[in-house]
């Protein structure tokens, strides 16, 4: 027993850190192929059957970038989004949390509350932008309000039915050894709502970058999602993906930083662990 | 020592009410091992639930050491087929929850671990979480959690029923030796007959559902026991025989009941 090797969890199709330099570096290769290969796709169609007015070209969506980052103009409508999605996470993910690990402890308030919190969730938020914009105006709340209510629900969905599927078999060993509530709560529901916490951020993060742009097309004076839309009102197609481009960018960072959250927060889960599943076994 | 007198727990399942066990009795001495054995739902797990203070029975008493259980009963260690490990928690992280629990300074805690480490032979795994470990090493890690507190008494459900049959046997020798320095009260689910008479000095047969005792048996095969030589023997398949005889009839009886569940 003592000598059979640490055995190694599967490795996830998409995580490449386990194999070899050589063959590492052969796949960043073939993405970067890829990557060019659509560039110069787009920049092939634009010059041969599609007008470039509606694609744009690839070399004038660059030479806007690049303007953007020389001037600094490109700064406060980063920086607009990313207010508005740092506050409406912050206090979506706190409330959600909160609200779950309360409703997931207690069965009478869950019984009287969730039918309340499902009714509400059915209901496409989205349709209640203009409602925000007509109470709070077209700066900044309007937008933390949206991405707030949207991040809440995905929040506790998460974390309710995560902490409704840690009770069971993990709580009733840890009742036998004699755990009382509070030591339930802290050895089994807390840690165990990192998780949650980690699963709601990967599906609540992108939404909130939705409820962004689409509260900023509404009704805003600033933002990317302000950006995109006026360089199409101004027939802008490189403005227009150049933005779409900005967007990109700040989404894949925003996934980075919740994989690297993870990291930090579930050090043990590195290894591409299913928590869902180890924690039903 | 354990006392059930006259105990009854029924359940709700389909709209329809199920005996699991009706007025149903057993005392279980200090020390002893006992295996209870019976067709699958037929109110095994349902006494050690009872035992363990998880389930109220709706009519009788089950004392523990002279005292009724009318709460979670703490003296007693169990462990199921269910792998209730801590995913986030190493090894060590694991078997010490216990000790957590009962706030156990944490100054102790270390070295009682490491001796519980030592006993179910997990040496050089003690930071691996249990994703890391295999299933027989998982096992391992709940034994160490169960007898770190030093419970009198181990309810055990199926234990290892989710190995394969090789890591079974590892297991139940396993256990076997760990039993003979602890020296609790073991009492133990299964419904493998072999497994049974292998490890218990007492089998305690189970009707079909509801369940009522049918065979109590003394096994006074010589201890320890070589798993190996024992299971050829011919004390051995009298055993098996006699046994077998009264569960088969229950066993088959369940079956043509349509009964499964617990």
């Amino acid at each position: 027993m003592k000598s059979s090797a640490r055995k190694k969890p599967a490795v996830k199709a998409a995580d490449t850190s386990r194999l070899e330099l050589s063959s590492r570096l052969r796949i960043a290769f073939a993405r970067f192929l890829i990557v060019v290969g659509i560039v110069v796709a787009w920049d092939l169609a634009g010059r041969t059957f599609i007008d470039p007015f509606y694609i744009g070209r690839p070399f004038e969506v660059g030479e806007r970038l690049w303007e953007w980052v020389s001037t600094g103009d490109i700064v406060e409508h980063v920086l607009t989004t990313m207010t508005e999605l740092v506050y409406g996470l912050v206090i979506g993910v706190v409330l959600g949390v909160l609200v779950a690990l309360i409703l997931g402890s207690s069965p009478t308030l869950a019984a009287v509350f969730r039918p309340f919190v499902t009714v509400a969730y059915s209901f496409p938020q989205l349709a209640l932008t203009p409602l925000y914009i007509l109470w709070f105006g077209v700066f900044l709340m309007p937008k933390v309000v949206l991405i707030a209510v949207v991040v809440f629900f995905l929040m506790f969905f998460n974390t309710f039915e995560g902490v409704k599927n840690v009770e069971g078999d993990l709580i009733a060993a840890m009742r036998v050894m004699g755990a009382k509530r509070l030591d339930v709560f802290r050895i089994v529901v807390l840690p165990a709502s990192a998780v949650f916490l980690i699963t709601g951020l990967r599906h609540a993060v992108p939404f909130a970058l939705r409820a962004a742009v689409f509260a900023e097309f509404l009704a805003s004076v600033r933002g990317l999602g302000f950006l995109a839309l006026t360089s199409a009102r101004s027939y802008s197609s490189a403005g227009l993906f150049a933005a779409l481009v900005v967007l990109l960018l700040v989404g894949v960072g925003l996934n980075a930083l919740v994989s690297w959250l993870e990291r930090v927060v579930l050090p043990w889960r590195s290894a591409g662990v299913d928590v869902a599943a180890a924690m039903q076994r | 020592m354990i006392n059930i007198t006259g105990v009854s727990k029924s359940f709700e399942k389909d709209g329809q009410r199920i005996d699991a066990v009706k007025d149903f009795s057993l005392t279980i001495k200090d020390g002893e091992f006992v295996a209870l054995i019976g067709p699958s739902g037929c109110g095994k797990s349902t006494v050690l639930n009872m035992i363990a203070g998880l389930l109220a029975p709706e009519e009788g008493v089950v004392e523990y050491n002279g005292e009724r259980v009318t709460a979670i009963n703490t003296s007693v260690g169990y462990m199921t087929q269910k792998d209730s490990l801590l995913p986030w928690r190493t090894t060590e992280g694991n078997i010490s929850a216990p000790l957590d629990i009962r706030r156990v300074p944490k100054s102790e805690r270390a070295a009682l671990v490491s001796q519980a480490i030592e006993k179910v032979r997990l040496g050089g795994f003690e930071r691996h979480h249990p994703d890391e470990l295999s299933g027989g090493m998982r096992k391992r890690v709940l034994l160490a959690r169960t007898l770190i507190y030093e419970p009198d008494t181990l309810l055990m459900d199926e234990p290892f029923a989710a190995l394969d049959a090789l890591l079974k046997l590892v297991m139940q020798e396993e256990l076997l030796r760990i039993w003979s320095e602890a020296r609790a009260t073991v009492v133990y689910v299964t419904h493998d007959l072999t497994e049974a008479i292998s490890i218990a000095d007492r089998i305690v047969v189970f009707s079909k559902r509801p369940g009522r005792i049918v065979l109590d048996l003394p096994i006074d095969l010589e201890r320890p026991r070589d798993f190996d030589t024992i299971r050829s023997s011919p004390e051995f398949l009298s055993l098996y025989n006699r046994i077998w005889a009264t569960l088969r009839h229950e066993v088959v009886s369940q079956e043509e009941a349509g009964g499964e569940g617990r």
